[in-house]
């Protein structure tokens, strides 16, 4: 899953992210996730 | 007895489960759209149909859990409300954790569309007493993301407490490896939760209801609700 958010710094865009996992993309009973970060424009 | 059946963009059973409840059970039975904000207050059993909601955009019923009828449903439940959820209402009920456990992809990665046969664990719950305790059912299932699963102190938990309501079995009753379609933990193919008012299941009861279809199975889940809230109204 690939997504562009918009944060001050990489920590920032990190949060954004994980709390969108937790909440959203992932199920934690029969899912894991990492977190790449890519900075753009 | 009025059932509320949840609409939501893509659900493909909803109008089974009207017909199953109304013309075939002979209760009340309506619609509920998936943007209401609120459960009309005679409603004593809201049904999640199967489909794909949201199509199933993300992950089964991952959107769904979202929509605004949903916080409705989980308040209903939390009120002591009767919910089922059939199919991809089963994968909506877990992912709001109205259930505990997961629906993952089944085992042989495939999309499973057959009838199976179910075998009744336990006929002393809201959903199942119209059934005889280890009684054989036959069911449809049609799902991709049907195979049950929870840690092992969950499975343990829910085992000890009885919420275990069918099991994946042969045409005997003898649950086997063989007889378990998508690879469940512990043939597990229904589940109700630790108070007795949420349900979920795999197959299809709605779609066999009907004695002019050959089969008509299914019937007992939603007679088995009728009863327990005739019985509670009394």
């Amino acid at each position: 899953v690939e997504l562009t958010v918009n944060a001050r710094n990489k920590d920032e865009a990190r949060e954004i992210v994980k709390d969108a996992c937790d909440k959203l993309i992932c199920n934690p009973i029969m899912e894991d996730y990492g977190v790449t970060l890519e900075e753009i424009g | 007895m009025r059932f509320g059946i949840v609409q939501f963009p893509g659900s493909n059973c909803d109008n089974d489960a009207l017909y199953a409840t109304s013309a075939n059970l002979g209760a009340q039975s309506q619609f509920l759209w998936h943007k209401d904000t609120s459960i009309p207050s005679d409603i004593d059993c809201v049904v999640l149909p199967g489909g794909f909601s949201y199509g199933d955009y993300l992950r089964s019923g991952a959107i769904a859990r979202f929509s605004p009828i949903m916080r409705e449903v989980i308040s209903f439940a939390h009120r002591g409300g009767y919910v089922i959820g059939i199919c991809n209402g089963f994968q909506v009920l877990t992912e709001s954790g109205l259930l505990p456990g997961a629906l993952a992809r089944n085992s042989g990665q495939l999309f499973s569309c057959k009838t199976v046969h179910l075998k009744t664990i336990n006929n002393e719950t809201a959903f199942s007493s119209a059934y005889s305790i280890a009684e054989v059912i036959s069911l449809p299932i049609a799902h991709g993301e049907g195979s049950y699963f929870a840690d092992e102190e969950t499975i343990e938990e829910l085992e000890a407490r009885k919420q275990v309501v069918f099991r994946y079995c042969d045409s005997l009753g003898a649950v086997t490896i063989e007889s378990n379609p998508n690879g469940s933990i512990h043939n597990i193919a229904g589940v109700v939760n630790r108070k007795g008012n949420v349900f979920g299941l795999m197959p299809h009861p709605e779609r066999v209801c009907d004695s002019h279809l050959g089969n008509s199975d299914g019937l007992g889940v939603f007679r088995s609700v009728m009863d327990t809230v005739s019985l509670v109204i009394a």
